[in-house]
């Protein structure tokens, strides 16, 4: 895969990648498989990666289930009925463990797992309360008693 | 606008959001400032439409209880019971004219009863996103010698024989001013119970300018019937019929930005399109398929199959050509064809009341999911869902349609 790289550059010599957590771990991923991270994939280019690539907004524990999710979904023949199946196990966490998921799916511009992660925290905030999400958050700027009573009076349908 | 969240930055917070049921997206203005601003927004609007796939909103043409209509998100119904229209019960009946394309803006005609046998239309024009709301009240009254009032033709646009006027109308965006026009065709018996009803006044409304501008009366006598459900490349368009009685043959067009009526078209002529019923009072629609004009038509002998006929080059006589037939599955028969949707999908009402969606690729059928009342005598679909496909990867929140204020 690797000698099918642009003919501007050298072709990487290595195929494994070197990624460093913000807690000091370091994890191997191979090249096609870090290449479904738009960010990793800019690294990559530059400097063909011999170096471990620290990514200090994420820890080891969350990376090692991203370079997971990464494999799982390079992994060639898998068909699309037991990938479902894997990504719904995978995301059978926490909403917290979710919420690191998606800052890391968000910084290293991964869409599948972003998408993934997104859609099961939408699944479960939809039937929270305002309190609830505010707390979920971590929102400030909330309403007045006085102005929350009119928000919902202006949208009275939607909370019959 | 203050931040989201103090965990996530703005974008993911849009991510996830924009994929919450409109139900939880209208409760969620109460979190804060910031997710007000946010989920009332136009920006907000797009991206969520954009995601929710097809949008139809489901429009009883009359009903007891005025509040409840219907937005139907991808089979999830919201709002059947109170989506709590922006206009009291002064309207006996409401019907669609058209929409912005992005659910931003749409536009209703309502029907209102003045006194005994004489009732008024009126435009109303509804930003269901920022809770905007304007009326635009017409002078005229329409007087019917039978009945207390007649709702039903005076909403779908026909005459029925009864009333001395209907009207049709055509919504649409006019780019080059960056307006949004409707444009009004009076039919009347101009004072004389007896005569026929023919074209009778011209109106166009631009919603920037505020203001009505007439045309007087048209030079054809062609009959048209109904709001027009196919505005494409800046013209409302109908099928339209010689006499009142004759079958539809042609095609009439309305140039918005122009303000007046372009060349008339021919239907097709290929497809055998004359083993299909084109009686005005049958179910021939005019809708748009791919941004081209289309047919929907069904068979002279059944209403389990239909055709669809697709004008490939605007303005191009010779360019209709027969894309689809369809064949409902055994047991299903179809009342109407009410159009096609932007996800390639035909809405149909069925003869048991069901509304369901036809895909035109496959051959499965899904219900809409809105319960119709067997009192509903009619109702109206429209799709809201467009989107704007270019607008998809620009992070920018600004917009190309204009923002204009309503209140």
């Amino acid at each position: 895969m690797s000698s099918s790289s642009s003919s501007s550059l050298p072709p990487c010599p290595k195929k494994m990648i070197t990624l460093k957590s913000s807690d000091g771990e370091t994890f191997q991923i191979e090249e096609t498989a870090a290449l479904q991270s738009k960010t990793l994939e800019n690294m990559i280019d530059e400097n063909c990666a011999s170096t471990p690539i620290p990514l200090r907004s994420i820890n080891g524990k969350i990376l090692a289930k991203v370079v997971e999710f990464c494999n799982k979904h390079a992994e060639v023949g898998v068909d699309a009925e037991s990938l479902h199946a894997w990504d719904a196990e995978f995301v059978n966490v926490e909403y917290t463990t979710l919420f690191d998921y998606i800052l890391a799916a968000n910084f290293l511009e991964i869409p599948t797992l972003l998408d993934l992660a997104s859609g099961v925290v939408g699944d479960m905030i939809k039937g929270k309360t305002p309190d609830e999400i505010r707390k979920m958050f971590n929102i400030n700027d909330a309403f007045s008693p006085e102005e929350e009573e009119e928000v919902r009076r202006a949208n009275q349908w939607a909370f019959e | 606008m203050a931040s989201l969240s103090g965990i996530f930055p703005c974008d993911v917070v849009v991510e996830i959001l924009a994929r919450l049921p409109a139900r939880s997206v209208i409760q969620f203005r109460r979190v804060s400032k910031s997710w007000r601003s946010l989920l009332s927004g136009q920006y907000f609007a797009t991206m969520w439409l954009n995601r929710s796939g097809s949008s139809l909103l489901v429009l009883p043409l009359e009903w007891d209880n005025r509040d409840e209509c219907s937005l139907v998100f991808e089979n999830v119904t919201i709002g059947r019971r109170h989506l709590m229209l922006p206009v009291s019960n002064q309207w006996l009946s409401l019907s669609l004219v058209g929409s912005s394309g992005d659910g931003s803006l749409i536009c209703l005609a309502g029907l209102s009863y003045v006194r005994q046998g004489t009732s008024k239309v009126s435009i109303i024009l509804w930003k269901p996103f920022r809770d905007e709301v304007r009326f635009l009240s017409q002078h005229g009254y329409i007087y019917c010698n039978h009945r207390s009032l007649c709702s039903e033709s005076q909403l779908l646009g026909y005459s029925s024989g009864c009333c001395n006027q209907y009207q049709v109308h055509g919504f649409g965006y006019v780019p080059n001013a960056q307006d949004y026009k409707i444009v009004r065709i009076t039919y009347s018996r101009g004072g004389a119970a007896a005569a026929p009803i023919r074209p009778w006044h011209i109106e166009v409304y631009s919603l920037g300018q505020n203001k009505w501008t007439s045309h007087g009366r048209p030079s054809f006598t062609w009959m048209i019937r109904g709001n027009s459900r196919a505005y494409v490349n800046g013209a409302a368009h109908w099928l339209a019929a010689p006499t009142e009685e004759a079958l539809y043959d042609s095609i009439v067009a309305f140039g918005l930005e122009e303000e007046s009526f372009r060349r008339v078209f021919p239907l097709p002529r290929t497809g055998y399109l004359s083993q299909f019923s084109l009686h005005a009072r049958g179910k021939a629609t005019l809708s748009v398929l791919h941004g081209s004009l289309a047919l929907i038509a069904f068979t002279l002998w059944n209403r389990e199959e239909c055709g669809i006929w697709v004008m490939g080059k605007y303005g191009v006589d010779t360019s209709w050509t027969k894309q689809h037939h369809i064949v409902l599955p055994m047991g299903a028969t179809c009342r109407a064809a009410l159009g096609l949707t932007w996800h390639d999908k035909i809405v149909l009402r069925m003869v048991d009341e069901r509304l369901v969606y036809f895909d035109l690729q496959g051959v499965q059928i899904t219900e809409v999911g809105v319960e119709i009342d067997a009192n509903e005598s009619s109702f109206d679909v429209i799709d809201l869902g467009r989107g704007n496909p270019t607008l998809r990867n620009q992070g920018d929140p600004g917009f190309p349609l204009p923002m204009l204020d309503l209140e």
